[in-house]
């Protein structure tokens, strides 16, 4: 923006409407990111405490210990699951239900139902339905003489990152849901006018029509999605607290343990710096490899708004 | 417009005195605030402190006490912002492991109640066990409020049934009866250990470790000591009794242990005598079905009558002497045996136990609606006060560690280490000092 530009009107005013967001995020987003980096370089113990300076000493510690190493995969694999399931799950049923049906605007409006849901009440829910010996899950396995024994959805370490995964997408998938809808809706039905002229197959309809047009939207969501999958804390901390063992102990949720439990808060805030950075490089990595999908989805948000 | 008054000296000295007297008798009616915070959160808890605060209120009308309630769940996090934003209350609930937490910021958080306690101390006798929890550098740290300790709780039908006569009083009459009891097939087991990265989990571990003889943690120096035979012992009691246990211990909390107990799955727990209203309400059985005895100690005497055991107490977070002469007068208050019976048998029966000497026999508390059904299990409860102890509490002293031993329930992961990963009990109490040999 030259001065010039400045000086005009519309400028200014787009600039006074911007200023209470820029201010808002200076105090809410960047000033606790200066501060945690500030307390990561001491050796505060309590929120509060008196402390000294250390410098780099919590972040040669994290990366000697093995639990904070074990939790940056246990996160990769977390964001990864999360994010393959919840984006085939949506994809699915949004294709579904973009299928002319009786009922479908019923469906359409309800759908959202589980994002609604407080993480709290999802968590209590599913720890109930997930119970060995009285959820409903089990009782019904064993009532049909699926299973003998009850299935360990919480217990068994090499299950329970698998049932926190399905919990958690059970929240997003209607959220995924309404935005690939969204995006459907704006895929033009002259291409799949003239691909059925032409004789082509749904799956071919799909490969040459619907894909191409809904990947500026899925790559949006991988970006999204991949920074909210990595900091899902509560669900994680409220159905298992990261056990069992350490079996679903992602970077969030060592990083609380280590802060309000283990009285440790600089060392757990250098943790998250640390989490934070590796966010920030695969972000600007992630927009720089698809930054022609970005400015195509960028354009199809500015229609949309028109 | 206005026509010039003059007054005379006596309206001028009228005036004056009426406004003396008027500024003075406001000033005099003022109440000094005092507020209390606590995670006593569920309803019928806050109720209950509500009638002991407006109680005192009435009583007491130079003060106006207020209570605040916080979740435990969010006390780690609001309280220290509390204290470093300088909007700290005048008492704070603690527990053991809270109290060190809140420790951490020096000075301007918790002062030394040593003086407040004192002048409590004159109207009420506490039970030392409850206060030894906050006694440190030659001062009293909190007020005890209330206790709650361990048992083994049993269903005495599924014991008569099974033809065992007597309780439990060894661990090894605990295990054959569990084995006894045990029938996965009809999904009845002997025991509910919850072998979980929880709270139930450490206590009830470290409960065990303690009648084995291993309730000592820590050194003089504060050097972890638990790698020793009696904690090897104990978790290849422990061990034992897992697989006596319902296959999904490593998620039980304390909902699931309670709740295996009530449902008739399980039919021994180590728990506090909590549940009462559910057992009337959920288990098909009546008040004397259910069993309260004290936790079983090795057939050899090796180790030691124990149970862990809570004292809920009060910091005093105030340095202000008039407040701090009002906290006192609240705690006598609330301790006085009318008041606390009452507050005793409402608040949460059974859970809630006295800290003071003469209130094993408070009349009020016994005749409670829900505690005159179960008069026993709340006297076993009562009797095992004096036998009690917390972890790294016991010198006189406390170890600063102990905040992470019991916030990152190290017992517990290692009890959870060696049933779901198959550890040999020797390993268990390995993997638990190297955990609290890596506090810093």
């Amino acid at each position: 923006m030259t001065k010039q530009d400045f000086r005009s009107r519309d400028a200014r005013l787009g600039f006074l409407l911007v200023l209470p967001a820029v201010v808002l995020v200076i105090l809410v987003v960047i000033l606790p990111i200066i501060s945690g980096i500030q307390i990561s370089f001491t050796s505060q113990r309590v929120v509060g405490s008196e402390y000294e300076f250390i410098w780099l000493k919590n972040y040669f510690e994290l990366f000697e210990d093995k639990q904070f190493i074990a939790s940056l995969g246990k996160s990769a694999i977390w964001v990864l699951a999360n994010g393959f399931f919840q984006t085939l799950a949506a994809l699915l049923i949004a294709l579904l239900i973009n299928q002319p049906f009786r009922g479908q605007n019923f469906v359409r409006t309800w759908i959202i139902l589980p994002w609604a849901v407080p993480a709290a009440v999802t968590a209590i829910l599913w720890r109930w339905m997930f119970d060995a010996s009285s959820g409903i899950l089990n009782t019904t396995m064993k009532g049909m003489d699926l299973v003998q024994k009850p299935v360990l959805f919480l217990a068994n370490p090499d299950i329970a990152g698998m049932s926190l995964t399905f919990v958690n997408s059970w929240r997003y998938i209607p959220f995924l849901t309404i935005i690939f809808l969204a995006s459907l809706a704006s895929v033009p039905e002259e291409e799949y006018e003239a691909a059925k002229v032409d004789g082509a197959s749904p799956w071919l309809q799909f490969k040459s029509i619907t894909f191409p047009n809904l990947l500026p939207t899925l790559t949006v969501l991988g970006l999204v999605g991949t920074l909210w999958a990595s900091n899902v804390f509560d669900i994680i901390w409220m159905m298992t607290r990261g056990g069992p063992g350490d079996a679903t102990t992602t970077v969030p949720v060592l990083m609380y343990d280590m802060a309000f439990y283990g009285y440790n808060i600089s060392k757990a805030t250098a943790g998250a710096i640390i989490f934070l950075f590796i966010l920030i490089i695969f972000t600007f990595v992630f927009i720089f490899a698809n930054r022609k999908q970005f400015v195509v989805a960028s354009e199809t948000f500015q229609d949309l708004s028109k | 417009m206005f026509k010039k008054v003059r007054f005379t000296s006596y309206q001028k000295f009228s005036v004056l005195t009426t406004s003396v007297l008027a500024f003075g008798t406001i000033a005099q009616a003022a109440p000094i605030e005092l507020t209390m915070q606590h995670m006593e959160q569920p309803p019928s808890r806050v109720e209950a402190m509500q009638v002991v605060v407006d109680k005192f209120n009435e009583k007491y009308p130079e003060y106006r006490m207020k209570q605040n309630v916080v979740g435990w769940g969010e006390a780690f996090t609001r309280v220290p912002a509390q204290i470093e934003a300088g909007v700290s209350v005048d008492l704070q609930q603690a527990i053991p492991g809270f109290f060190v937490y809140v420790r951490e910021m020096g000075a301007k958080g918790v002062k030394p109640a040593t003086s407040v306690y004192e002048q409590v101390a004159k109207e009420v006798k506490f039970i030392d066990a409850y206060v030894d929890q906050y006694r440190a550098e030659g001062e009293i740290w909190a007020i005890p409020a209330f206790g709650m300790l361990e048992l083994l709780m049993y269903n005495k039908k599924h014991f008569e049934e099974a033809g065992i006569p007597h309780p439990p009083k060894t661990t090894e009459d605990v295990l054959a009866a569990a084995k006894k009891l045990t029938d996965p097939d009809n999904d009845r087991y002997g025991f509910a250990l919850p072998a979980s990265d929880t709270l139930a989990g450490t206590q009830s571990i470290y409960t065990w470790m303690g009648a084995f003889g291993g309730k000592k943690i820590f050194d003089d120096s504060c050097n972890p000591i638990v790698n020793n035979p009696q904690n090897k012992r104990a978790y290849s009691f422990l061990k034992e009794l897992a697989s006596y246990s319902p296959p999904d211990i490593g998620s039980y909390a304390w909902a699931e242990v309670e709740g295996s107990l009530v449902s008739g799955r399980a039919s021994m727990i180590t728990f506090k005598n909590a549940f009462m209203n559910s057992w009337i309400n959920d288990s098909g059985l009546g008040p004397n079905d259910l069993g309260a005895a004290p936790i079983p100690v090795p057939k050899d005497g090796s180790g030691e009558r124990f149970s862990l055991a809570y004292s809920n107490a009060f910091m005093v977070m105030t340095d202000d002497p008039k407040k701090q002469e009002g906290l006192a007068k609240f705690m006598s208050f609330w301790l006085s045996p009318e008041i606390y019976g009452e507050w005793l048998g409402t608040s949460e029966p059974g859970l809630f136990l006295p800290v003071t000497d003469d209130s094993k026999t408070n009349e009020i508390m016994f005749s409670a609606p829900v505690l005159s059904q179960f008069k026993d299990q709340h006297q076993t409860s009562l009797d095992e006060a004096p036998y009690t102890g917390m972890y790294g509490f016991m010198q006189n002293n406390y170890c600063p560690q102990v905040g992470q031993f019991e916030g990152q329930n190290f017992t517990a992961k290692a009890m959870e280490k060696m049933v779901v990963e198959d550890i040999s009990p020797d390993e268990a109490v390995g993997y638990l000092e190297e955990l609290m040999l890596n506090v810093k």
